[in-house]
């Protein structure tokens, strides 16, 4: 019996489930954990259920396509055959194959990156080719190296050409300098 | 209209104060849900119907969920009524009870001879 419940409740759950593919993965994920939670509630009621009687559990929640039109509706996801939306939501998956990864202002951006991180840092942001993912990375790796050389002395960077050591260098002789002017005080 | 499809209509526009109703009393699972809505006469048609609105429901902050130990099986899934919710039952209640009224004053008036 158990085998035969099981195998209704699956019969059911995937005819509802490819009902479902147009909604988000979480909604529909969410909606199938509540059917499977019913059946076997319903099903615990009834001692020695009969195949009709797990049958009519599953016909009494309806039939797939049913419940798929309430989600669509409740959920407000449309209907199978969607129009792309129109207005500025919709220019940047029209303009996405035609996207070169690197333009002018990219090649600038990287070569500054390595020259000196701030520039890089603006630049990149300016850029409208690479996606935020795109500068994430960049952005961590960035700081990734930044921790590294720091661990290295700054003149070593410095004698490297490196100009991320050289901004610290300065960093570290200005502060120098406050605390010189300070003990040079009356 | 026909009749039929008012009902459907009225049916779907008042499940989800009927749910929360039923939640202000106390949290209940989506099988317990489904049951009580099923003994009120005509709320429910289908019952699975109820778990797309409880998402929705649930999306907006209406209800929120919890997972409870049961002493007989899985743990369940548990409603329960937001703030949020809450206040959309009272206003729920006001203005149903000034349509009501308003269709009554009209329409049960052969009735009530």
């Amino acid at each position: 019996m158990k085998v035969e419940a099981g195998q209704i409740l699956d019969e059911y759950l995937g005819a509802l489930e490819s009902e479902l593919r147009d909604l988000p993965p979480f909604d529909r994920a969410e909606i199938i954990i509540e059917f499977k939670a019913h059946f076997s509630d319903a099903r615990r009621e009834l001692t020695n259920p009969t195949e009709a009687q797990l049958r009519n559990i599953v016909e009494r929640l309806g039939p797939p396509a049913e419940i798929a039109a309430e989600a669509r509706e409740r959920l407000g996801v449309q209907a199978r055959a969607t129009v792309p939306a129109a207005g500025p939501a919709a220019t940047p998956v029209a303009s996405a194959p035609q996207r070169s990864a690197a333009g002018p202002l990219e090649v600038l951006a990287v070569v500054f990156w390595v020259l000196w991180w701030p520039i890089g840092i603006l630049l990149m942001a300016l850029s409208s080719r690479w996606s935020r993912r795109d500068k994430a990375i960049a952005l961590a790796v960035e700081f990734g190296v930044i921790a590294v050389l720091n661990g290295a002395a700054s003149t070593a960077s410095l004698l490297r050409g490196d100009f991320v050591g050289l901004s610290h260098f300065w960093l570290r002789r200005a502060r120098v300098g406050d605390g010189a002017e300070a003990v040079a005080g009356p | 209209m026909p009749l039929e499809t008012l009902e459907t209509q009225l049916r779907r526009g008042v499940l989800e104060y009927c749910v929360l109703g039923l939640l202000e009393e106390r949290p209940h699972y989506g099988h317990e849900l489904v049951q009580r809505l099923s003994r009120a006469d005509g709320l429910l048609t289908s019952e699975g119907t109820i778990y797309p609105l409880l998402a929705r429901m649930r999306r907006e902050s209406q209800v929120l969920t919890e997972w409870q130990e049961s002493a007989s099986g899985p743990p369940r899934r548990y409603y329960r009524l937001t703030e949020g919710g809450r206040r959309a039952l009272h206003e729920f209640r006001s203005s149903w009870r000034r349509f009501r009224n308003a269709v009554e004053s009209v329409v049960s008036l052969e009735g009530a001879k």
